[in-house]
């Protein structure tokens, strides 16, 4: 009954564009109906390779090349699901699926992934996906080269130039919004520095929209701004802003990855640190085809690259998949490398249409 | 066959130079809307404070009384005051008293706006071909598209969380109030006339409290509509049930989602009843039709 149903509404659906509808074309029909249900209940056997497309520039640039590459070079299926950090890790715990997580941030996806790819339940098949890339604290250069403000400390000092939007006799500086793995870190900084007693109170940017039009409006206006961006960023370089680091350095992981990276409740005793240089990795679950992992542990790019990418794209007002196009028109220099030879020619192929 | 579009470099210029003038006028005029809407600011914040400072059984009780003297229902007063235990109980009284704060102060500013607007409508034909298609437009245009210039205006925070709430839910009262009146009885106010009151005595005496139950209506659904606009409102950073409902987004707390999602609904069902409970008592006014 259910797949009577199914194939009933295949008819409907078929019928309205061919008209014509042989019995082979039903087989066929029924047999697709009856893979994609097999998918849905077993997501190792998937036919159709699931992409996350991550919810930043860079990332979700990345998951369109992934696709661009291994369509059109290596003919596989593939389908972009749409997912943050948090989001994605925890669904490829859970249920395996999407198959590839392009530019994850290791040290922002927390322990529990650390373990289930210890274990092996997920693989992580390369590091340095984008060489370079970091998250940090930033200010904008007028304000640092017009106060001296070269670390974290120097800022902490001055909450008069940056003044909350609520309260103005207190600092304000934004962190991550809820939902992104970096709030825990912004909150626990916040105590680690003891930001409270210096006179500062945190700004809750509510979403990655917000975030941007913050740095974005502040900037704009010539205007105080501190706290959380990472890079490579468009909004980075075309604003100008300049990265501050703690004096301290990064003082280690037992304090970044037990305390920071972890609930306030369960942090205890945060210590103040710089940011860690963050590595991005790709991470997939088990049953990709061998193909599409050695194309993956081969892709990597410079972080120069990436953002040079994104500035075309916010200069052209381009989608993600539009960057991906012009990177693999503009770079094929660089993508060669990852694929071999007959795959590089089919995508040559492709592109010169 | 595609349409012809004008080419790429054409459409890009466009788009980048309603960026760059949008810029330019941010940088110029930012700081001063922000002064401008300071006291809206202040409002909002000592309103939240209020709400927050108040002890939750003294909340209940002058809440609950002004829900009877307006509603005047056993059965009301009963929903309201189980619906605010139970949101106490699951921890949602801040964020609840943060979200009320917002969408009253909001619904404020709308009806103190709305409804001069409508009855600007109501009496010049000209005004309604105008202000028609902007609630058109201000009723279908994806929010987002107006969020990112609110921010870059007016930053980050509860001013430009109003702003983009009031946008949304404002049409309702102003086209309830224009239709209210539009739609009253003209040998009432030609009586008026008749009795030689001035214009503004007319609409005082005679056409607001005639149309009051529309009008009241619309009210009601600048409310909801407010209520709705929360979830998108705490994406510009307002705190409340909508930040919580992002939360559970962000992170896939189904929980978390079904109890901020359904304090939301709570809100809205109270105010919603309330505000009929009160239509229906003076339903006697229709009569007058």
């Amino acid at each position: 009954m259910h797949y009577n149903s199914i194939v009933h509404i295949g008819q409907i659906q078929y019928n309205n564009t061919e008209n014509k509808m042989t019995g082979k074309h039903i087989k066929r029909f029924f047999m697709s109906m009856l893979a994609s249900m097999i998918i849905v209940t077993s997501s190792a056997q998937a036919d159709t390779i699931k992409i996350a497309e991550l919810n930043w520039q860079s990332g979700s640039m990345i998951a369109n090349i992934d696709a661009y590459i291994l369509t059109h070079g290596y003919g596989h299926k593939v389908e972009l699901i749409p997912g943050g950090i948090d989001a994605t890790i925890q669904s490829m715990m859970a249920t395996g699926s999407p198959d590839i997580f392009g530019e994850a941030w290791t040290s922002l996806l927390g322990e529990s992934a650390q373990e289930y790819i210890a274990n092996g339940t997920l693989i992580q098949v390369r590091d340095e996906v984008v060489v370079g890339a970091g998250e940090g604290f930033y200010v904008p250069d007028y304000m640092q080269e017009q106060y001296g403000l070269n670390t974290i400390e120097d800022v902490l000092a001055r909450p008069d130039l940056f003044p909350h939007p609520e309260d103005s006799s207190k600092g304000g500086i934004v962190i991550c919004p809820e939902g992104w793995s970096c709030k825990k870190h912004g909150d626990n900084l916040f105590r680690a520095f003891d930001m409270e007693a210096k006179g500062w109170k945190l700004i809750d940017p509510g979403s990655g929209t917000g975030l941007n039009a913050f740095w974005e409006g502040q900037v704009i206006k010539t205007k105080g701004a501190f706290g959380y961006y990472w890079t490579p960023t468009v909004l980075v370089g075309r604003l100008s802003l300049a990265s501050v680091a703690s004096e301290l350095g990064y003082m280690g992981d037992e304090n970044w990855v037990n305390c920071i990276s972890v609930a306030v409740e369960e942090c205890v005793n945060p210590q103040p640190t710089s940011f860690p240089l963050a590595a991005t990795g790709t991470i997939v679950a088990p049953g990709l085809d061998a193909d599409v992992i050695s194309y993956l542990t081969a892709r990597t790019m410079n972080g120069s690259v990436v953002t040079e990418m994104l500035v075309w794209s916010d200069d052209q007002q381009a989608t993600a998949e539009d960057a991906a196009l012009e990177f693999m028109r503009t770079h094929a220099d660089l993508w060669e490398t990852w694929v071999p030879t007959s795959v590089a020619n089919r995508i040559k192929a492709v592109l010169s249409r | 066959m595609n349409f012809p579009a004008l080419d790429r470099e054409t459409i890009t210029s466009i788009k980048k130079s309603i960026d760059a003038t949008f810029r330019e006028f941010a940088s110029n005029w930012g700081e001063w809307f922000t002064e401008l809407l300071s006291p809206l600011q202040w409002i909002l914040i000592q309103f939240e404070n209020l709400l927050i400072v108040t002890p939750w059984y003294v909340f209940l009780i002058l809440t609950g009384a002004l829900l009877w003297q307006v509603a005047r229902s056993w059965k009301l007063l009963l929903g309201f005051i189980s619906s605010f235990v139970l949101i106490g109980l699951v921890g949602m009284w801040d964020d609840t008293m943060r979200t009320l704060a917002i969408v009253v102060v909001s619904t404020f500013v709308c009806i103190v706006i709305g409804i001069p607007v409508g009855i600007l409508m109501a009496k010049n034909k000209l005004a309604q071909r105008i202000i028609l298609p902007i609630l058109d437009l201000m009723q279908t245009i994806p929010s987002f598209v107006y969020l990112i210039p609110v921010i870059m205006l007016f930053g980050l925070g509860k001013v430009p969380g109003l702003i983009a709430i009031c946008i949304f839910a404002i049409p309702p009262v102003i086209r309830f109030t224009n239709l209210g009146i539009r739609e009253i009885n003209q040998d009432l106010v030609e009586t008026g006339h008749a009795l030689g009151l001035k214009p503004m005595h007319i609409l005082a005496l005679i056409e607001i409290p005639l149309a009051r139950n529309v009008i009241l209506g619309g009210i009601n659904q600048t409310v909801m509509m407010a209520l709705a606009m929360v979830v998108i409102a705490s994406m510009i950073g307002v705190r409340g049930l909508g930040s919580q409902v992002m939360n559970a987004i962000g992170n896939g707390y189904l929980g978390l989602g079904v109890i901020s999602g359904l304090s939301i609904v709570a809100l809205a069902i109270i105010i919603d009843r309330t505000i009929q409970a009160h239509n229906k008592r003076h339903d006697s006014w229709r009569n007058y039709k």
